[in-house]
């Protein structure tokens, strides 16, 4: 069975999405799927961070995009979870270097391999949130109990509708 | 309107790109170059180019390339947020000029060029990329890079991406006050920061390559 594209995203900053999606693979890395996470805040990437593999970082998601590069070198094997892996955005460029597109090929080639991807989606609602939603099976939503991040969702919702992604239960 | 500013400084000739498009400013650069009383002036010059926030593509760093080499010209550095810099991985081969050099002539051509002194911080996303020696008087950030044909200094931090010795030279080295980048590359050797906190090392460090692999001992012990 092909694996299922997830994207983690929220419209407001600084509510958990990085948070989230590295738990989230952790969680499901632990009962045996095989699970990339994929950081699409290119130019102010995080997610290396929090899951503590900054320094393996060799190529990117710009660089596999633009063919400097093949998946399985940009990909990073988690230090404890050998099922989780890791394909970080690049930090030297930014989101006008990928497209719609170019990340539904990309995810198409990741479902081959892997049960679960995670986007861990910009924050806004801009091309970086744009070509992180294309590829989705499915959308989640992060929302903090402030009135500016469950309006933002609301934002959110409507424009995932828009593009006919599964509305969020 | 002027689409680029020239500026004299001890390390070269630094041209700053403005915010028109492409065309209209290697147009100027072509007249501003070709003018008779610039001739002498600019002829033999070590060219360092300030991108800025804007976008080059490697074919347009070519170009440029092209029109300096006319005059006599070349360009030893790029500075600027990185995401100016196109083809990022390409641009390692467009500095120094394309040609293919023996290991030796291109450890020469580094030790030849004059250093980069660079007196400020370089953040998260900025790239500083030169065919010499780089000397920085600051600290180096996380999520920044430093890319040398040459020896790489810090006289501050180093947190970091840095790769000395780009263009193959094993000789190279990277020393700084506080030596902990992400990622330290000498020629094609590369090594990490320990997962684990590193304790604080003094006096200052300097990392090179021996026996294969990089190695990092205190400034002056060898």
């Amino acid at each position: 069975m092909p694996g299922q594209v997830l994207t983690i995203t929220s419209g407001k900053g600084g509510v958990g999405k990085t948070t989230t999606t590295a738990n989230l693979g952790v969680a499901l890395a632990r009962r045996g799927k095989r699970v990339v996470c994929l950081d699409a805040d290119i130019g102010l990437r995080n997610l290396d961070v929090v899951m503590g593999l900054e320094n393996r970082i060799v190529f990117d998601l710009v660089d596999v995009i633009e063919g400097h590069a093949k998946l399985r070198q940009a990909l990073i094997k988690d230090k404890r979870l050998p099922e989780l892996h890791l394909l970080p955005a690049a930090q030297k460029r930014d989101k006008t270097a990928v497209t719609s597109e170019q990340m539904i090929a990309l995810c198409n080639d990741l479902k081959k391999e892997f049960d679960f991807i995670l986007i861990d989606s910009p924050a806004g609602i801009e091309s970086g949130f744009k070509y992180s939603i294309a590829p989705a099976d499915r959308v989640i939503v992060v929302v903090t109990p402030e009135v500016s991040s469950v309006r933002d969702a609301d934002r959110v919702i409507g424009l995932v509708e828009s593009q006919e992604k599964p509305s969020p239960q | 309107m002027s689409f680029v500013s020239f500026k004299g400084t001890r390390e070269g000739l630094s041209i700053t790109l403005g915010d028109g498009g492409w065309r209209e400013m290697m147009s100027e650069l072509t007249n501003q170059l070709g003018r008779p009383s610039a001739q002498s002036f600019f002829r033999g010059a070590r060219v360092l180019l300030e991108t800025g926030g804007r976008a080059v593509a490697v074919t347009q760093i070519e170009e440029l390339i092209a029109l300096l080499a006319q005059h006599d010209m070349t360009l030893v550095s790029v500075m600027g947020e990185a995401h100016a810099q196109a083809n990022f991985n390409q641009l390692r081969a467009t500095i120094p000029p394309p040609e293919l050099l023996a290991e030796e002539t291109r450890a020469a051509q580094a030790r030849e060029t004059e250093p980069l002194v660079i007196r400020r911080t370089i953040r998260s996303g900025q790239v500083v990329r030169h065919a010499g020696m780089v000397i920085v008087l600051g600290d180096v950030n996380p999520g920044a890079e430093v890319i040398a044909n040459g020896d790489v200094i810090v006289w501050g931090k180093l947190r970091g991406v840095v790769h000395a010795g780009a263009a193959g030279d094993l000789r190279a080295t990277v020393g700084a006050l506080i030596l902990m980048p992400t990622q330290l590359r000498i020629g094609d050797h590369i090594a990490r920061a320990p997962d684990e906190k590193r304790v604080l090392r003094w006096p200052a460090e300097i990392a090179r390559v021996r026996d294969g692999q990089i190695i990092v001992e205190p400034w002056g012990t060898s």
